[in-house]
């Protein structure tokens, strides 16, 4: 599964390297290493909303407060 | 030295400066629009059919440079890119009948083509492309070289084989071949490839205050002349307002003596290894030879070490990688690997945005020094196995491994085939994707040969501490240096 964060600098403010730690800490504990890619992105110019992250081409919006849950329903979930 | 692309790089120059100028100013968004019509004023255009074509090339540049696709729209994730309007559609048919010819008695190309594709025209012979399959047996057999190999200069360069064409012989780049290596970039005589920047990204969050340190290239040193040293570089990126500034060097220390200690378990369980510090290596075994991912060091790299040295001391540094690599880029975009630089800008990037706030290069003395003389020439082929080997030397380990050092994509791949087929004659593979080295790197400022006195003379001016030694008294020797 292709994972996408996107580390512009409008992202980045709004924590994306955070979220991105997270998600790496994440992917980590649940020993899913080979089955999730994170990738990083150039900004998209979504960034109105919070954090752009794609799941296999789907845009979301996320915040790191939400990023466990999100972690947990729309990546481990479809697995 | 006269090159044949010093127009196609003042213009992409003044691109970027123009972003760069505006984005420090905080009028980017106001006015970007205006860039085209300041670089092509007009009425006359100066390279192209018209003005208008010559200014939405410039529009598309400047969406690379803010780090968009060129065509609005049309968003994919490859860093290098095709700047669609400047595409000039080079001839696709490769073999050509030239004015050589005199239709010869012997007619060797007629006799030799074995699908009947050639004629005689009235004033010389004429392939019929429908009828070539471009096997060369014709220019091969035609003893006055009359048929001439014409190939797109970015096809030929392309080590992997990933530039094609769209159905009107635009340039299109096969992303899931594509090793992001650069070397199409500066092969276009219209300079239509280019990559997306991170410059207005770092601009921002300079301007955000936040800390951010630049990791400067081993390959740097020399590049500028003998009096532009490493020192030269921290003040005039101090100017500029980066926090600090390290030399990546050190992380070349790192690296070697991670992958001497990697290598030494390696060599005695019999097992093959290949060097994991050229991203653009990195990428050709993950893309072209993935089932010789496990032969690949997980020592991250030099750029990565001193990245995670940074975050160690603060976690809030924000690390932007400066130098010659296009690849770099895509490294930062490895979101697998904890911890690496958060950007990677190239020379010209980097010397834009700083000429958008009247800082320049000065000479200054040699005086500062991170990272022992072989993390140094981490930057040369040969470079990466000359300090494993001396780590190995430091620690004492009694082994004496083989290893084949690869200069340039083409020999990277080779070696590459050779290990999948359980046939390579050494015990380890140095990858370089670039020809000399990261000195030879895409965005390089002077040519190897060019850049070779002044190097030499700077490297030669540093002290000859060891490798381990650097690491303990920096108190890196623990510093974690794996992919995972």
């Amino acid at each position: 599964m292709r994972v996408t964060i996107c580390i512009g600098s409008a992202c980045h403010l709004k924590g994306s390297r955070d979220i991105i730690h997270q998600m790496q800490e994440l992917v980590k504990e649940h020993g899913v290493g080979d089955k999730v890619d994170l990738n990083g992105a150039f900004c998209s110019g979504n960034c109105v909303n919070g954090v752009c992250v794609t799941v296999d081409g789907e845009l979301h919006s996320l915040s790191p407060e939400n990023t466990k849950e999100f972690f947990e329903t729309e990546i481990l979930g479809r697995l | 030295m006269v090159t044949n692309d010093a127009t196609i790089l003042r213009v992409k120059h003044d691109v970027l400066y123009e972003v760069a100028k505006r984005a420090w100013e905080g009028t980017l968004e106001q006015t970007r629009d205006e860039i085209a019509y300041q670089i092509i004023p007009g009425p006359q255009a100066q390279f192209r059919c018209c003005i208008y074509k010559e200014r939405e090339i410039i529009r598309q540049r400047v969406r690379l440079a803010e780090g968009l696709c060129p065509t609005s729209g049309k968003d994919t994730r490859n860093v290098v890119q095709v700047i669609g309007a400047a595409c000039e559609e080079c001839p696709i048919a490769s073999y050509t009948v030239t004015d050589n010819c005199r239709k010869c008695m012997g007619k060797a190309c007629q006799n030799s083509c074995k699908f009947g594709a050639i004629t005689m025209g009235e004033n010389r012979a004429y392939i019929d492309p429908n009828k070539c399959k471009e096997c060369g047996m014709c220019a091969n057999a035609c003893p006055y070289n009359a048929i001439a190999h014409l190939e797109r200069p970015c096809k030929k360069v392309c080590p992997v084989d990933a530039i094609t064409y769209d159905e009107y012989g635009l340039c299109v780049i096969d992303e899931d071949k594509c090793i992001q290596c650069g070397a199409c970039i500066h092969s276009c005589p219209f300079g239509a490839i280019g990559t997306k920047t991170f410059m207005v990204d770092v601009i921002r969050m300079i301007q955000a205050g936040k800390k951010v340190v630049a990791m400067v290239a081993p390959a740097t040193e020399g590049q500028f002349g003998p009096e532009i040293t490493m020192a030269s570089w921290r003040t005039a990126l101090k100017k500029v307002g980066f926090a600090d500034m390290v030399e990546v060097g050190l992380g070349g220390d790192l690296t070697a003596a991670a992958e001497a200690a990697e290598w030494a378990e390696a060599y005695r369980e019999g097992k093959k290894m290949t060097t994991s510090c050229c991203p653009a290596f990195v990428n050709m075994i993950k893309q072209h030879f993935p089932q010789l991912l496990d032969n690949m060091s997980t020592t991250v790299s030099p750029m990565c070490g001193v990245s995670r040295m940074l975050k160690e001391q603060d976690p809030e540094t924000i690390t932007v990688f400066i130098g010659p690599c296009i690849a770099k880029k895509s490294e930062t975009l490895d979101l697998n690997i904890q911890g690496n630089a958060d950007y990677a800008m190239t020379f010209g990037e980097i010397r834009a945005m700083m000429r958008a706030k009247g800082v320049e290069l000065e000479p200054e003395e040699n005086t500062y020094q991170d990272s022992s003389v072989f993390g140094k020439r981490f930057g040369n082929s040969g470079g990466v196995t000359a300090a494993v080997l001396e780590c190995m030397k430091e620690t004492n380990e009694d082994i004496n491994p083989t290893v084949m050092k690869c200069n340039g994509a083409a020999e990277c791949k080779k070696a590459l085939l050779l290990l999948k087929v359980g046939k390579l004659p050494a015990d380890f593979i140095e990858g370089m994707a670039c020809v000399g080295g990261c000195v030879g790197g895409p965005s390089k400022h002077k040519t190897e040969q060019e850049a070779k006195k002044a190097r030499d003379l700077l490297i030669s001016q540093a002290d000859g501490r060891e490798v381990h030694a650097n690491l303990k008294e920096k108190g890196l020797e623990n510093l974690a240096m794996h992919r995972h």
